[in-house]
């Protein structure tokens, strides 16, 4: 049973820019509270991009995982 | 997924909402109560939540997919059923089976192949190749290359593209591109051997896991389909041989008894003409005459009988009124027939049957000068009861012999009966016509 609904390259791209904002908040480089949201939110595109599945995708049916890379919905 | 694995699933969520709000709470506690801090791990619960959801969404959705996989297949199989009991035909079955495996795993194409002994294939039944495609690709596979893996290690084949595969011999020219393939041989108690193919899944590039183990579902229960067209083929030809034997049987006491009949009159004709006596030979051969013209009635009639088969999903109730409508014409005697329920009997007792129902109607014709005939087919107590009745002569059943000519429709009848497990009961009075009643159980006692 695959429950996967995300691309390789939606993956890919989510682990970057998870990475990215991490690094926002761990190099402090936004000021004060601002940091603490990259530490909070930064999580969230490289969980989601690490498990290759994504909470909105699987509520809206939404699936990047086929063949083309393209953005589908299911009927 | 199971219940009790979503059970521990959901808890398992509920425990990571928990350390990810003490996490936020943790970052956030050196900003205090500021109104961003609390938008922030608003948001944080908000994500959570979308998250738990989104889980939620997502295992019930595979469960619902799952479940409403399962409602085709157990509909594919159930047409499966339906198609036995109305065809009886095992390549019409096979038709029928890799028709319903192409629906139920949305493949394009499909094939059943049937094993000879010596390990060929010798049918290839196929599924979304038409008669002019069949027609360009010229003789179906011998079962060399990737068939033969399946056909002689029995083994199931999940392939994304088997043209790639090392094993395959490649396809004939004409044929239509084909890559994915998925095979499962078809295991069944009987003499038949043979895989089941389908190739092209729409939507998809390849079959996956679940569609392999959906196939070898359905092909487990298409063997028990194919199995039962086997034995109602089985089944079909013993009736036959065996309503053969009986009317070999019957031809021969028959034709024995008329033969004796016809060597009395001729030596009583010849003793007569010895004798001078020539008004009572006459009287001999008129008798003799007669005795013909009798017996050319009875086989015209015994030819109308057996002119009146039960070929499959044709009912009794069918057959006899075909009968009826024939002998009321031949006879002169006006006939009804009255049914009650659906009354369904194994084709062994049907037939037997319509010959013991059509055997009373012979002797009504014959001896009961009646004008009417009835015919009632009713069930009760697990019984099915065929009563025939008539407005004649009537008789005397406990008088040894009823007339010159030879008769044995009785016991012809009786014995009928008997080999279906049923009891025959004749009841008549000179005067009050004749009533013949048949009581055969619905359920084969297993004799």
């Amino acid at each position: 049973m695959h429950f996967s609904n995300i691309g390789s390259w939606d993956r890919t791209l989510r682990i970057l820019l998870g990475s990215a904002i991490l690094a926002l908040g761990w190099l402090e480089t936004v000021p004060g509270i601002w940091s603490a949201a990259c530490k909070l939110f930064g999580w969230l595109p490289i969980i989601t991009g690490a498990l290759g599945w994504s909470p909105i995708y699987a509520v809206f049916g939404i699936s990047t995982r086929r063949p083309g890379g393209t953005r589908t919905r299911r009927t | 997924m199971t219940l009790s694995r979503l059970k521990w699933a959901f808890l398992l969520m509920l425990a990571a909402l928990l350390v990810v709000l003490k996490y936020a709470r943790g970052l956030l506690e050196p900003y205090g109560d500021t109104p961003t801090a609390g938008i922030l791990l608003d948001a944080v619960i908000v994500v959570s939540v979308v998250f738990f959801c989104g889980a939620a969404f997502t295992v019930l959705g595979k469960m619902q997919e799952r479940l409403e996989r399962r409602n085709r297949e157990l509909l594919a199989l159930h047409d499966a059923g339906l198609d036995i009991h109305s065809e009886l035909s095992l390549d019409v079955v096979l038709r029928k089976v890799v028709d319903q495996a192409c629906s139920l795993l949305d493949a394009k194409y499909g094939a059943v192949s049937v094993i000879d002994d010596t390990g060929e294939i010798r049918e290839f039944v196929t599924s979304g190749i038409s008669e002019e495609m069949r027609e360009r690709i010229g003789s179906p596979p011998s079962g060399r290359g990737l068939l033969g893996v399946v056909l002689n290690e029995g083994q199931r084949l999940r392939l994304a593209d088997f043209s790639r595969d090392p094993r395959a011999s490649g396809l004939p020219e004409h044929h239509p591109p084909m890559h994915s393939l998925l095979a499962v041989p078809i295991v069944t108690k009987g003499p038949f051997r043979g895989n089941l193919y389908l190739s092209e899944k729409v939507h998809a590039h390849e079959f996956n896991e679940e569609d392999e183990e959906s196939l070898a579902r359905f092909a487990t229960k298409a063997a028990i389909a194919i199995d039962n067209a086997h034995l109602h083929q089985r089944l079909r030809a013993l009736a036959v041989a065996e309503e053969r034997v009986r009317i070999a049987r019957e031809m021969h006491d028959g034709m024995a008894q008329v033969l004796a009949y016809v060597n009395t009159k001729a030596q009583a004709v010849k003793e007569y003409l010895h004798q001078q006596r020539t008004a009572d030979a006459e009287a001999q051969l008129e008798q003799l005459a007669a005795a013909a013209r009798e017996v050319y009635v009875d086989v015209r009639e015994d030819i109308l009988g057996l002119r009146t088969d039960l070929r499959p999903g044709r009912s009794l109730e069918h057959a006899l009124r075909e009968f009826l409508g024939r002998w009321e014409s031949q006879s002169g005697i006006a006939a009804s027939l009255r049914v009650d329920g659906d009354v369904r009997l194994p084709p062994i007792v049907e037939l037997q049957l319509l010959r013991i129902i059509q055997e009373a109607l012979t002797n009504i014709r014959k001896h009961s000068r009646a004008t009417r005939a009835e015919i009632e087919i009713s069930q009760s107590d697990g019984k099915c009861l065929a009563q025939v009745t008539d407005d004649g002569a009537g008789f005397d059943p406990s008088a040894k012999h009823r007339a010159d000519f030879p008769r044995f429709g009785l016991a012809i009848m009786r014995e009928r009966a008997e080999s279906i497990d049923g009891e025959l009961v004749l009841s008549s009075e000179p005067g009050k016509g004749t009533r013949v009643r048949i009581a055969v159980p619905l359920a084969p006692t297993g004799s």
